[in-house]
């Protein structure tokens, strides 16, 4: 079945590469009598009988016998040339970690130094109608992954985006986000227990800009579900939907409000049926005349999962649920402060609450590099003692990394 | 209870707006080619530009609400040299409109009808925040304008050839305004040529080699690097040495180490709008020069 979804997409470009074409030339309709730009859904009977006489004569030729080639030769000289190179960028996070804890649990910090994760990205057209971004991540320094590793097509049909591959999700706010772009130095203890290392899946997605006076963009995915916190069924068949809607607004001329939300669905480890949903809300403050020295941001996502498990009634051990709310603010051209609010209730035999505080204080020379200083206290629930992290982050960019989205 | 207001009276607006459809929707980056735009376009363009005249049009943000102007967008006027790198690409990926993509006839790059200053052989970020393919703030020469105005008025002209009569005779009416304008203003700094002075950001080059002027320093020790007292100092004493007298800078920076350089040198702080709408009388492009040339013309 996974290779049928793979095949379903390498149709999907087929078909929509065809269009692609004719929408990379200029138009040749003539202009709409009022002086508008010219409608290809207004097209003359003549232009529509031109339009397929012409595909008629460039359709492709019925497949002829082939002769051998003759081997092809180096170019005189062996001229190569890198002047097709992709745009590449490295982005590096070094992690200073110190934990209160004596014996921290496997996936919690430990007292130390450490790469954090190096990040390889790699950005191209293809052709006229592919465009290809890959993107490797070492966490820990160690070990290559496809974080993502995705083709998009140039046609639009339908005004619909296309991309497959290996996508970060779409899901919520903090999902999409790559570690050297996330708000604080780790992510949110709910997006932690219920995704894992995030919802990164192999798949298709097309989204769709609603044609309404303000922005309202519909996703939708199907996906090969192997995440193992949610999903990850034995059946290679049993896919995994997603589907988001986010508006954003402006408030004020230097003010928006995004409102959000997220559902997927798939069968997980055990082929039950499990549903993760989320919400979120940001608004952002930029005044235009003084873009570069003050901006605030505040945002608030929560997520729930239910993870069904055989003989086992849903609730309080199958469903995990939590919320973080964050806000920072731009003291300066190069200084922020931050702080962030968390709880969890983890799916578990006895229902109890963890929560988190954070502070954070953040020097940025440029946009190319950032200093992170964060401090959080947590209450880990079920009676476990409260402890204590710190972290010293260093993030750097190297080379022409593209701009994250908004 | 505003916000639906805004949203209701957005909502009405779009439903009644079939008429509107037959202008030609321009969407620009900064507010010079906007305001050129309109000047080619007359009546038969709607235009929006997205940076405000008084903001840094390098630090713009990829905003949704931008998108959705792009994704009904017919032209999409760019400065290019890499001004807007770090929000043009993504708001066209989130636009949703193949007519406005990178090489389409609704996409124009107006850097390509200009000679860029300032091309650099290797680009080092090491050097602060360089454009390796030139010096982006080429609409402070008005020669670019024109530029400018010929490549806006011949794209205008291929998307609505009905149009293209309107388009030639205010291109020549711009043209014959910004001819008879370059003479004053061309007069009026004469006062300067040969002269040196500190500018902010290395914003104006275009400008200053107009009028044969020359930059002798930044205050920017490096290209969007912000002002360091050690480089400050040094730029106190090369005022000092040369007699400098005018450090000229946009009104969106900070004006602290400017006026406290100006304060211990007696150099003249000449803070100007950089892009049409930078301040409220600087409504078209002339104005523009207009203020720009008095400001720092007048001794």
């Amino acid at each position: 079945m996974k290779i049928t979804l793979m095949s379903g997409l390498a149709a999907a470009l087929v078909a929509a590469a065809s269009q692609s074409s004719r929408a990379a030339d200029p138009p040749a309709d003539p202009p709409a009598p009022d002086g508008g730009t010219p409608d290809a859904g207004a097209r003359s009977a003549e232009d529509e009988a031109l339009l397929r006489e012409i595909e008629d004569s460039t359709a492709p030729p019925a497949p002829a016998e082939q002769k051998p080639e003759a081997p092809v030769k180096a170019a005189a000289g062996g001229a190569f040339s890198n002047a097709f190179n992709p745009a590449m960028s490295v982005n590096g996070l070094f992690l200073g970690s110190f934990t209160s804890q004596d014996h921290p649990a496997g996936e919690q910090a430990h007292t130390g130094v450490a790469i954090q994760e190096v990040e390889l990205q790699i950005l191209s057209n293809v052709d006229p109608y592919l465009s290809a971004n890959v993107i490797l991540a070492m966490e820990g320094g160690e070990g290559i992954g496809v974080e993502e590793g995705y083709l998009s097509l140039a046609a639009q049909p339908l005004g619909i985006a296309f991309r497959g591959g290996k996508l970060k999700v779409p899901f919520g706010r903090e999902n999409p986000l790559h570690a050297h772009a996330l708000p604080f130095v780790d992510r949110s203890l709910v997006g932690q227990a219920v995704f894992g290392d995030g919802l990164g899946e192999v798949g298709i997605e097309g989204a769709y800009l609603v044609p309404v006076p303000w922005y309202l963009l519909f996703t939708a995915s199907l996906l090969n579900g192997d995440n193992e916190a949610a999903f990850h069924s034995p059946e290679g068949r049993d896919l995994e939907g997603f589907a988001a809607l986010k508006s954003v607004v402006d408030l004020t001329d230097d003010a928006t409000l995004e409102l959000g939300a997220s559902c997927t669905l798939g069968r997980n480890a055990d082929r039950l049926l499990s549903q993760v949903a989320g919400v979120h809300a940001v608004v952002k403050w930029k005044p235009a005349a003084e873009a570069t020295t003050h901006s605030a941001v505040v945002t608030v996502e929560g997520l729930y999962s239910r993870v069904p498990r055989p003989g086992i009634p849903n609730g309080v051990e199958t469903d995990t649920y939590g919320l973080y709310a964050y806000a920072q603010w731009q003291l300066e051209r190069r200084w922020y402060v931050g702080g962030r609010f968390e709880f969890l209730r983890p799916a578990s035999v006895v229902p109890d609450m963890s929560r988190r505080e954070s502070a954070m204080l953040v020097f940025a020379p440029t946009e190319f590099s950032a200093v992170r200083l964060q401090g959080s206290a947590i209450q880990p629930g079920a009676g476990s003692p409260a402890f204590y992290e710190a972290f010293l982050q260093v993030n750097f960019t190297l080379g022409a990394h593209p701009a994250h989205s908004y | 209870m505003r916000l639906h207001l805004h949203l209701l009276a957005a909502a009405a607006a779009w439903l009644t707006a079939g008429p509107a459809l037959a202008k030609l929707n321009v969407v620009t980056t900064t507010q010079d080619p906007a305001a050129i735009t309109r000047a080619i376009g007359g009546d038969r363009v709607n235009v929006k530009a997205l940076c405000k005249g008084y903001q840094d049009p390098h630090f713009l943000d990829a905003k949704p609400t931008f998108m959705v102007d792009l994704n009904r967008a017919d032209l999409f006027e760019v400065i290019g040299l890499d001004l807007e790198v770090g929000y043009v690409p993504a708001l066209i990926a989130g636009a949703h409109n193949e007519k406005i993509a990178a090489g389409q006839l609704g996409y124009l790059d107006l850097s390509q009808g200009i000679t860029p200053l300032e091309v650099v052989a290797l680009a080092d970020r090491g050097q602060g925040d360089i454009h390796p393919n030139g010096n982006p703030h080429y609409w402070l020469d008005p020669e670019n304008g024109r530029r400018m105005a010929r490549s806006i008025a011949a794209r205008l002209g291929q998307l609505d050839p009905e149009g293209r009569k309107t388009y030639d005779a205010n291109l020549a009416g711009f043209e014959k305004q910004l001819t008879a304008k370059e003479a004053e203003w061309g007069a009026k700094m004469s006062r300067l040529a040969g002269q040196s002075i500190i500018t902010y950001h290395r914003s104006w080059s275009y400008f200053t080699n107009r009028y044969r002027i020359s930059v002798a320093d930044f205050v920017e020790p490096k290209p969007g690097i912000p002002p360091v007292p050690a480089h400050t100092l040094d730029l106190i004493k090369l005022i000092q040495r040369t007699g400098i007298k005018v450090i000229l800078m946009e009104v969106f920076y900070d004006k602290r180490v400017p006026e406290l350089v100006a304060s211990k040198t007696g150099a003249k702080l000449v803070m100007v709008p950089n892009s049409v709408g930078g301040t409220d009388q600087v409504k078209t492009y002339f104005d523009l020069f207009d203020v720009l040339v008095g400001a720092i013309s007048t001794p």
